[in-house]
């Protein structure tokens, strides 16, 4: 569904990413795992056409999308969401949701979201005409993700979710975010906590200092030696 | 023909000097605040008015300079702790308040100092003769006072700890204040000495054109086109614009035409704003100081 | 329901209704100067309804509004005068070519984020504008101006050549920029630009055309100005580079975020407060400016979302059956 084809980075002379060679297939539900700093948001932000690549290929259900704005890879079913909970603030849930309604409710819309009724799905009615500013920080990821679907996405990409929720939060989200995925929408989630992606995920990516250093399922890359190093270097590091 | 080129140099540099000393103000206060402030101009005309009633009530053009500036400078101070200070995170709510502060500045001023055309006695009159060209010796004594005044300037910035402290806050607010730098005292004084600038160069612009409540709009439109020209929130493209619109205007209007003055600048503009939208200086296209 | 309740979902309406009735006042009853006042009133608020699509909605800093308003006034008077068209017919053409200048303008001012590049461009091409008109003396007739003699064409049997038939032309032209604006809100279009105007990153990333929705929507608004400029010019039989100025956009400003940008009433709220009231009261024009810079001021300090912002939000309140639960705490 969404194939990396030696994709480079470089900021000046700085390398953000290094030859990333990697493809997502259809119906998964994968992680993209890493030491701070390591290249994920890189990753996901030349995916997600916010970056361009300054070598290297990417493509999108068998076409070639390097480069195409946003808006065009949203057209095409590619949404990413934030890190943090980036919703319109001062906007309600229901105006959030119905704005990210535009791909489906325009004339000649290619897709309808997996989730018709996202509001009621998601438990959001009690809330749904509060600001969205002012919600619970767990009930705003859910909104970022809610409008994501809503764009009639058939792919997902999930920039740390999870991060600082507490835990019935992040049960909350997973839930969330296996509803989704079992609507058959394919889901590729950035996090640095593992804990987080080793209930969640099929198959983890992990990626260090640039490069790709281990794809395989989450149980088995766990036990990699390089990526325990990587992550064990960066703490290191952290606490030094 | 040589000779005329010559004079038309300098004269083009004297008018960019005062370009240059509006546009100093107007690019710091938004490299640092990220203000872009439309009343800077009626503060170059407040300064012409300050020194007008210098000169008329005897206490001379000299004190009148020094009172234009200080007053602004005041006056700047208090429109940032009032105002400023409150939309400092947003664009429109700065642009909104200062179109605000325009009305009420200048239609009071227009009330109190009524409408009329005003000219003061320049400290030095006649003319000076050099190689061949006659130079009105006020603007050689104006273009002499900018150089100070913007040299100075800038000394100011590049050497003085403070000068120093308000450039890492243009280059990064936050890491700013977490080595130390007292932001709001910082953006204050930005405030109130780029607003000083604006007075003394008023009080030069007085020197030589007349002054109307109206005015400001030709100083404020010249600052705004040199901070785009310039590279927003750079103080040295905003100097090297402030030479370069005032020699376009003088080989302009002596060459080409002398009533579309005003408009060579913004020309240049827009073609700087398509082909070169950070600047002559803004590499990076971020704020710079 | 509560009697509250009732009161706040008729109030919007009662509005509405008081609009439409005072909107007869000057044509059946009222004197030449009320005529006057309520054509002045009209182009007013029909000239900050199409600002707020662009400032309001889009939340794009544009300056150069009045040069598109004196733009249609000189566009029309010189087309009617030179090439001998009808005004009906100069109305279109004034606000098709002010729709070209926009969208020339507005590509490389709507590129960027933020606002600033918006402002700068098109303040300099308002001023721009202002100086050609007062410098072409062969066409604009320069600094001085430009008289106009004629005057609206009858239509449909209809006289529209003396101050009351203009004053249902300012009324018409009120109602479409209304219709205009009232449609594109409850649009998808409009929708979209709501989103762009809160975030332009997120907006993007759900699939919105970020620079196509501003440049659509500076465009409209831009041709709207030029149309409301074409009866401006048989109204006041004068028109002068000053009509170009910026601080009449700064005025239109003034008048939108004082009624509250991005409401349909704000800015038909914001004229009636800022012409209306002080006309009728007879207050020097000097001092009534002296005052909406001091209110503008004030208004974006303290209540950015103006007076009918601040009404809707009470009125929204009162809608409730009951007191809603305070909204959770946000976590970080």
């Amino acid at each position: 569904m969404l194939r990396i084809d030696n994709v480079s980075k470089r900021f000046g002379g700085l390398v953000a990413l290094r030859n990333i060679t990697l493809e997502i297939r259809k119906g998964e539900l994968s992680g993209l795992i890493g030491p701070n700093g390591a290249g994920k948001t890189t990753l996901f932000n030349v995916v997600s056409g916010f970056l361009r690549p300054t070598e290297g290929q990417i493509f999108f259900d068998g076409k070639d999308i390097s480069g195409l704005p946003p808006h065009e890879l949203a057209m095409r079913g590619l949404v990413r969401t934030f890190q943090g909970a980036r919703v319109f603030p001062k906007l309600t849930i229901r105006e959030s949701l119905r704005i990210a309604g535009h791909l489906p409710l325009g004339r000649g819309a290619r897709r309808q979201p997996v989730i018709p009724d996202v509001l009621h799905e998601f438990g959001f009615e009690k809330y749904a005409d509060e600001p969205a500013g002012s919600l619970p920080s767990g009930v705003m990821r859910e909104l970022g993700i809610a409008m994501a679907i809503s764009t009639g996405a058939s792919m997902l990409l999930l920039d740390e979710p999870a991060a600082g929720l507490s835990a019935e939060e992040v049960a909350n989200l997973q839930r969330v975010i296996r509803r989704v995925h079992a609507a058959g929408v394919t889901v590729w989630v950035i996090e640095h906590n593992l804990h987080f992606l080793m209930g969640l995920v099929e198959r983890a990516v992990v990626v260090d200092a640039g490069g790709m250093i281990a794809d395989g399922l989450p149980g088995e890359v766990t036990r990699d030696p390089r990526v325990i190093e990587a992550y064990l270097g960066a703490e290191a590091h952290a606490a030094g | 023909m040589l000779l005329d080129i010559a004079q038309t140099a300098v004269d083009g540099l004297m008018v960019g000097g005062l370009y240059a000393t509006v546009a100093v103000g107007v690019t710091l206060v938004f490299g640092i605040m990220g203000i872009l402030n439309f009343a800077h101009g009626q503060m170059v005309m407040l300064g012409a008015y300050v020194a007008f009633y210098s000169v008329t009530t005897g206490l001379g053009f000299w004190p009148g300079l020094a009172l234009a500036a200080l007053s602004m400078a005041l006056f700047g101070l208090i429109l940032e702790r009032l105002i400023f200070r409150h939309t400092l995170t947003d664009h429109m709510a700065g642009l909104t308040v200062s179109l605000g502060i325009i009305m009420v500045v200048e239609h009071l001023a227009s009330a109190v100092f009524t409408p009329d055309h005003r000219t003061f006695d320049p400290p030095l009159a006649g003319s000076v003769r050099f190689a061949g060209m006659t130079l009105s010796a006020q603007r050689l004594l104006v273009l002499a006072l900018v150089l100070l005044l913007v040299g100075a300037f800038y000394l100011f910035l590049q050497r003085t700890r403070f000068g120093k402290a308000i450039r890492a806050m243009g280059q990064n607010r936050t890491g700013a204040a977490l080595v130390g730098v007292q932001i709001t005292h910082v953006t204050a004084a930005v405030f109130a000495i780029g607003s000083a600038m604006a007075g003394a160069a008023g009080a030069l612009y007085g020197s030589l054109f007349a002054i109307t409540p109206y005015m400001a709009a030709a100083p404020l439109m010249k600052g705004l086109i040199l901070t785009v020209l310039g590279g927003l929130g750079s103080v040295p493209g905003a100097v090297a614009a402030g030479f370069l619109l005032g020699l376009a205007e003088s080989f302009g209007s002596r060459y080409l035409s002398a009533s579309f003055r005003d408009g060579y600048g913004f020309v240049l503009m827009i073609v700087a704003l398509l082909y070169f939208p950070t600047g002559l200086f803004g590499v990076r296209g971020t704020a710079r100081v | 329901m509560k009697p509250i309740a009732l009161v706040a979902r008729a109030l919007p309406y009662v509005g509405w209704l008081l609009l439409a009735a005072l909107i007869f006042v000057p044509a059946y009853g009222g004197s030449r100067y009320l005529v006057y006042i309520g054509t002045l009133i009209a182009l007013q608020a029909a000239l900050a309804t199409s600002l707020n699509l662009i400032v309001g909605y889009a939340g794009q800093f544009a300056m150069s509004h009045a040069a598109f308003y004196g733009f249609g006034a000189y566009a029309s008077a010189i087309l009617i005068n030179s090439a001998g068209l009808t005004f009906w017919w100069s109305i279109p053409a004034a606000m098709l070519a002010a729709a070209a200048i926009a969208a020339i303008i507005g590509y490389p001012a709507l590129r960027y984020t933020g606002g600033v590049y918006l402002a700068l461009i098109t303040f300099a091409f308002g001023e721009l504008a202002r100086l050609t008109a007062a410098n072409w003396q062969d066409v604009t007739g320069g600094p001085m101006g430009m008289r106009i003699t004629y005057a609206p064409e009858a239509l449909f049997g209809f006289n529209f050549a003396n101050s009351r038939g203009m004053y249902w032309i300012a009324v018409a032209m009120l109602l479409v920029t209304l219709a205009v604006v009232f449609f594109i809100q409850r649009s998808r279009f409009g929708r979209a630009l709501i989103a762009v105007r809160e975030d332009e990153v997120l907006a993007s990333f759900l699939g919105i055309d970020v620079m196509r929705h501003k440049m659509i929507a500076y465009v409209i608004s831009s041709a709207l100005a030029a149309m409301v400029g074409t009866l401006y010019a048989p109204m006041m039989s004068f028109i002068s580079p000053e009509l170009l100025s910026v601080h009449e956009t700064i005025s239109l400003v003034g008048i939108v975020i004082l009624g509250g940008a991005g409401t349909l009433a704000g800015p038909i709220v914001g004229t009636f407060v800022f012409l209306g009231i002080p006309e009728l009261l007879r207050i020097e024009s000097l001092y009534r400016l002296v005052v909406l810079g001091v209110v503008i001021v004030l208004v974006v300090l303290l209540m950015p979302q103006g007076i009918v912002g601040v009404a809707n939000r009470v009125l929204k309140r009162w809608q409730r059956p009951k007191p809603a639960p305070p909204p959770a705490e946000a976590e970080n």
